[in-house]
């Protein structure tokens, strides 16, 4: 089957799919040029995107100056001292330097010239997508995998790489969050496809049902995030009673 | 000596979890040395990718001392530091940019040291890995040699070919190492004959008891550091 109908395939779930990449020899290595025209596609719509805002290096001061003024304001909103408050205003008063010292890092001359270091951090940005959305997935499912296991499904990790590399698919999506109204809306699309995708494919691998092969996806993040959060709340109450203690 | 295509054959079907070469390598008479061929022929190529990148980043990067340069002047300029100034004449930032150019120069060429070192690393390690996952293996009722684990494990090796990507300056490479680990547990239950769950823990006990020792370290650290502070 042809990579693009693969691709289409994932995308409006065709059980089809799903069990024709569980069983095919090659299933991995077109999951991962699924992955790579993916990661490809949107890397390279993103590091364009970011190139035309390079361009302008007056646009990047103008930039950090913003995120420079919300930072202040934040702090300021925070500072209970004099003296700190004394310390923001000081910094309030740098807004001009720090724009030139801004402009004066872009402006350092570099042995290649400044096109063509662009250019070649735009190609790196672009062949660097694939690779992360291929890590998301290999980590997501090998955690699916072990808890779809401990459920008792039968597949193998062969197969569940194969299929679980559909996931990706709907993250064709992220090429347009560029766009600042779409970023958002986009990525919880596309997050959710390729979750609805995993779930599916899950099931398909090892014969779960759809409950066993949702619940297979959600165990091991749910666990970490409890895991997170208990952590953090140990590390508050020891940092506390460091605190109080000195 | 094999040729070269089939060791990229053989190192690509590790890439892509092929079980058939998992077995075919199990079973190979000469697994020890094609395997030890593989990580070397992956290593070679991924340290060559790597010093081509980095001197290709060099180029396109300003030079480090430069922005430290243009970092001091541009805090020496500020409203903020001629306050402290005031407050306290003495204060230079000279002293602390010196030392840190210091620290900085060494490090430029750190990416192209760890790029040739990038064949002896990889050899390293999987001679390193192989050992602890033979002997995990086997006392976990596996039935293989300690040629058949390494020969097997080196096909895992085969993921390390993302990381060609390199080539390209200012590319990140990630999904490696799950990739690998993914493919040693393929290995080690080709070469072991081992149900899924033990040659699971016999993948993974190597790299759990690096964690726990590197946690181990660092919290050791952790106490010296809190301990001498204290003691002054």
């Amino acid at each position: 089957m042809p990579v693009i109908d693969t691709f289409n395939g994932a995308l409006t779930l065709n059980q089809r799919v799903f069990t024709e990449m569980r069983d095919a020899p090659d299933g991995v290595r077109r999951g991962f040029l699924i992955i790579l025209m993916v990661g490809l596609l949107v890397g390279a719509i993103q590091s364009a995107s970011a190139l035309i805002n390079v361009t302008d290096p007056e646009r990047i001061v103008q930039e950090v100056i913003l995120n420079y003024r919300q930072s202040l304001e934040q702090q300021q909103a925070t500072a209970n001292t004099p003296e700190q408050r004394e310390v923001i205003r000081l910094l309030q008063e740098s807004e001009d330097e720090v724009a030139q010292m801004v402009r004066d890092l872009i402006t350092i001359p570099t042995a290649l010239p400044r096109p063509v270091a662009l250019v070649l951090q735009a190609i790196g940005q672009t062949v660097s997508t694939p690779l992360t959305y291929l890590s998301g997935m290999l980590l997501a499912v090998t955690f699916t995998h072990l808890a779809a296991r401990q459920l008792g499904g039968q597949g193998g990790i062969r197969a569940m790489v194969a299929v679980g590399s559909l996931s990706v698919a709907p993250h064709a999506l992220d090429a347009l969050t560029f766009i600042p109204v779409l970023n958002f809306p986009l990525s919880m699309i596309a997050w959710g496809w390729g979750f609805i995708i995993l779930v599916s494919g899950t099931a398909v691998v090892h014969r779960l049902d759809s409950g066993k092969a949702t619940l297979a996806v959600l165990l091991y993040p749910s666990l970490l995030i409890v895991l997170g959060i208990l952590l953090g709340c140990v590390l508050g109450l020891l940092l506390v009673a460091l605190a109080a203690s000195v | 000596m094999e040729s070269l295509s089939y060791l990229f054959r053989l190192s690509t079907a590790g890439l892509f979890l092929d079980p058939n070469a998992f077995r075919a390598q199990r079973d190979n008479p000469a697994t020890l040395r094609d395997g030890f061929l593989v990580v070397a022929l992956v290593g070679i190529v991924v340290g060559a990718a790597s010093v081509i990148g980095n001197l290709l980043s060099t180029l396109a990067s300003p030079d480090l001392l430069a922005v430290l340069d243009v970092v001091q002047r541009g805090i020496e300029r500020t409203p903020l530091f001629a306050e402290l100034q005031r407050v306290n004449p003495a204060l230079d930032l000279e002293p602390f940019f010196t030392q840190l150019a210091q620290i900085v120069v060494p490090l430029r060429w750190s990416g192209l040291i760890g790029a040739i070192a990038t064949p002896f690393v990889y050899l390293l390690s999987w001679l390193i890995y192989g050992f602890v996952a033979h002997l995990a293996a086997r006392s976990l009722g596996g039935e293989g040699t300690f040629a058949q684990t390494l020969g097997c494990t080196a096909l895992a090796s085969g993921a390390n070919w993302l990381a060609v990507v390199q080539i390209v300056p200012f590319a990140q490479v990630a999904g490696t190492t799950v990739l690998g680990l993914i493919g040693c547990y393929l290995g080690l239950r080709a070469a072991h004959n081992l149900p899924a769950w033990r040659a699971f823990w016999a993948a993974l006990i190597g790299p759990i008891v690096l964690v726990v020792l590197l946690m181990l370290f660092s919290c050791g650290a952790l106490a010296v550091l809190v301990a001498t502070a204290q003691g002054r």
